[in-house]
């Protein structure tokens, strides 16, 4: 039996200091995610989650990828997690950080709010 | 040789009895375990730091290997004086569950300390003891226990529970009394025809979820009681924002009644002592009842939560479903306490490691089909076409964004390590490492194929023919015996929901010596050996080799 990552030995100190100025890129996923998040965010019935991967620079970090996500509450679909992920697709792991929770417009009027920003790249670079 | 096993028994610390052995020059070998051996600097243990800086490059003495050795001892001295700590903490906090709680040792420390600054990937340098403890996240190591679940338990999760399918567009659904009648067959392990199989077996791993839940969700309120205790006592809440949030349905009623209760009886046992609490009962101030709960209550001290792991392997399930862990993530926001969870969702459909090799390579080949067709010019259409269909795919094996070309299938392993375990720390800065587990064995054993596999040092001399089989396994048996040991775990998983299973056959060809059975009386007669071991053996210095 493999056990395949042991968790705390996860190396996600690199990636998200390499980003950790790319505000540019951070801003064009924020933009992305609020125009998804308009169309499908279903206060009343479950949607799929949405989530917009930061734009990979590194070639060599493509293992490791930083997305926003916004997924329903599993028992109150009225209400979302804004999130950010770290995830490493071959085992299926994600690292997860919440920032925020509310229902639509809450988490719209977050996204929308510039200051945001400062607060979404503190999280990446704690989870760092 | 200095005999200071019997003194360290006693609980005497460690590090007086070695700096006062007969021969303080050089560096001494410690035989702090009867097959473990470590090396210490006699004359420079009682020191608080290390003597010089412990690198990479400098290990290669043995002196340096003897500051390690000395930093190692000390700091197990110091965790175990939090022992008795950590066991209260734990008690309260988790009352009703079997535990159990050690500081960390000398050796285990040692090696931890060791494998960091060692790592080439990293440039640690050790030069004070303060700054080596903070590399072990797990001074106190604790379990526990949930107990499995009975059929009873089964009944009530199938006539209650409401489903989130995550189907778009569809809410919370109830289970009808057809399908709750097959279910209780396949989970009691009666046969059911193929055609109810198929009307019950997209409702499966769901319901699956949700008896997880009802083996957890006591574990999860305690968790919750503890990290909002932990904020309330830091004043990032109060208990009238805790029952705002009750009434907007955004904390369960349960949590806040354990933590109001816990804070009443916490703040009245530090303001009044026994005396003025009989004088209160005379006088009619306070009840019997309560002051009989004064005197029974055990509170429990806050949790603060560091960092968070929900594994499961692939067709596992999880010990906390989405929905605990989202209850999890709503306290963090809730009280601002914020650290990473590693999970798998249980969105992510049970794929084994061949499956998700043919993804990657039906990718790839899509992938050098759309460069042929662009190469070869005149074909837009197609190429568009083509391209729309592998981003669709990309997204459905959840590899959107991802280079395909450099993802290592190699690195892709089938694995059914199942745990729920955390990092935290107690109100004193001690920290330490929960881990939550069933009552199934075969967690305690599945790390023998893996250890015996990768030819680590760690098994003892009960296990010899075991490793040498597991080594001499070529590499399609030792997928076959992989993809056993899953199901094993999975078998094991199953008990513990209250669900009984066929048991897991060894494939054929394979020794009976892998066996399950085989395992486990293997993992006891070690243990025979060891105890044994332990009666006759003391720790003690010797010169070094």
């Amino acid at each position: 039996m493999i056990k395949y990552i042991p968790i705390n030995n996860i190396n996600t100190k690199k990636y998200p200091n390499k980003f950790m100025n790319n505000n540019e890129a951070y801003k064009k996923a924020i933009k992305k995610v609020i125009i998804k998040a308009e169309q499908d965010i279903d206060d009343k019935s479950y949607y799929l989650p949405i989530e917009e991967f930061l734009q990979n620079f590194e070639t060599d970090a493509n293992t490791k990828s930083i997305k926003l996500k916004i997924a329903q509450d599993e028992e109150n679909f009225s209400k979302h997690f804004l999130e950010v992920v770290i995830s490493n697709p071959n085992s299926q792991i994600d690292i997860t950080r919440p920032i925020t929770y509310g229902n639509k417009d809450d988490i719209l009027r977050f996204l929308k709010n510039p200051e945001s920003l400062k607060l979404i790249t503190e999280h990446i670079k704690q989870m760092g | 040789m200095v005999n200071i096993g019997k003194v360290f028994n006693e609980g005497r610390q460690l590090v007086g009895m070695i700096a006062k052995s007969a021969s303080k020059r050089g560096t001494k070998a410690l035989q702090i375990k009867h097959d473990i051996t470590m090396l210490v600097n006699p004359s420079t243990i009682a020191k608080s730091n290390p003597i010089g800086t412990i690198t990479r490059e400098s290990l290669s003495s043995k002196q340096v290997q003897g500051e390690l050795g000395n930093v190692s001892v000390r700091l197990a001295d110091a965790f175990k004086t939090k022992e008795g700590q950590a066991k209260t903490f734990i008690e309260r906090l988790f009352p009703e569950y079997r535990q159990s709680v050690r500081t960390k040792g000398a050796n285990s420390i040692y090696s931890k300390l060791e494998k960091q600054v060692s790592s080439r990937k990293k440039d640690i340098k050790i030069e004070c003891d303060s700054q080596a403890k903070s590399m072990i996240g797990d001074a106190v190591g604790a379990r526990i226990f949930m107990p499995s679940l009975t059929k009873a338990d089964i009944h009530e999760v199938l006539s209650t529970c409401k489903l989130n399918l995550h189907i778009p567009g569809q809410g919370l659904v109830s289970l009808s009394e057809k399908e709750q009648k097959i279910l209780t067959k396949i989970f009691s392990g009666q046969r059911v025809s193929e055609a109810d199989k198929k009307l019950v077996e997209h409702l499966i791993n769901p319901v699956k979820s949700k008896l997880a839940e009802k083996q957890s969700q006591p574990v999860v309120d305690r968790l919750l009681a503890g990290s909002y205790q932990f904020a309330l006592d830091k004043k990032q809440i109060s208990l009238k924002q805790m029952e705002e949030l009750v009434n907007k349905g955004e904390l369960s009623k349960e949590v806040f009644e354990t933590v109001k209760k816990n804070t009443e009886i916490k703040e009245f046992l530090e303001a009044y002592s026994q005396k003025e609490i009989e004088q209160m009962v005379k006088s009619g101030e306070i009840t019997e009842a309560f002051a009989q709960e004064l005197k029974t209550y055990k509170p429990f001290e806050g949790i603060n939560i560091t960092r968070f792991n929900n594994y499961r392997g692939s067709d596992g399930i999880a010990y906390f479903s989405d929905a605990q862990i989202q209850q999890i993530k709503r306290m963090q926001i809730q009280t601002g306490n914020y650290f990473s969870i590693a999970s798998v969702s249980e969105n992510i459909s049970g794929i084994s490691t061949q499956a998700t090799i043919q993804k990657i390579d039906r990718l790839k080949e899509m992938q050098k089909q759309i460069e042929k067709l662009t190469q070869q010019g005149g074909k837009e259409k197609e190429v568009a076409k083509l391209k729309e269909e592998f981003n669709t795919l990309q997204k459905k094996y959840g590899l959107e964004g991802v280079d395909i070309n450099a993802l290592d299938k190699g690195a892709i392993k089938g694995s059914g390590y199942t745990t729920t375990q955390m990092n935290f720390t107690m109100a004193d800065g001690t920290q330490g490492e929960l881990q939550l587990r069933g009552e199934g064995f075969f967690a305690e054993i599945e790390h023998i194929a893996y250890d015996a596999r990768q030819g680590k040092n760690t098994l003892g001399a009960a296990y010899q023919e075991y490793v040498q089989t597991v080594k001499g396994l070529s590499n399609k048996q030792y997928e076959a015996y992989n993809k056993y040991i899953k199901e094993c775990y999975n078998y094991t998983r199953n008990l513990e929901l209250g669900i009984q299973t066929p048991t897991p056959k060894l494939p054929k060809g394979l020794p009976s010596i892998l066996s399950q059975k085989s395992m486990e009386n293997l993992h006891h007669l070690n243990a025979q050996i060891e105890a044994a071991a332990k009666e006759t053996f003391t720790p003690h210095l010797r010169i070094a080799a």
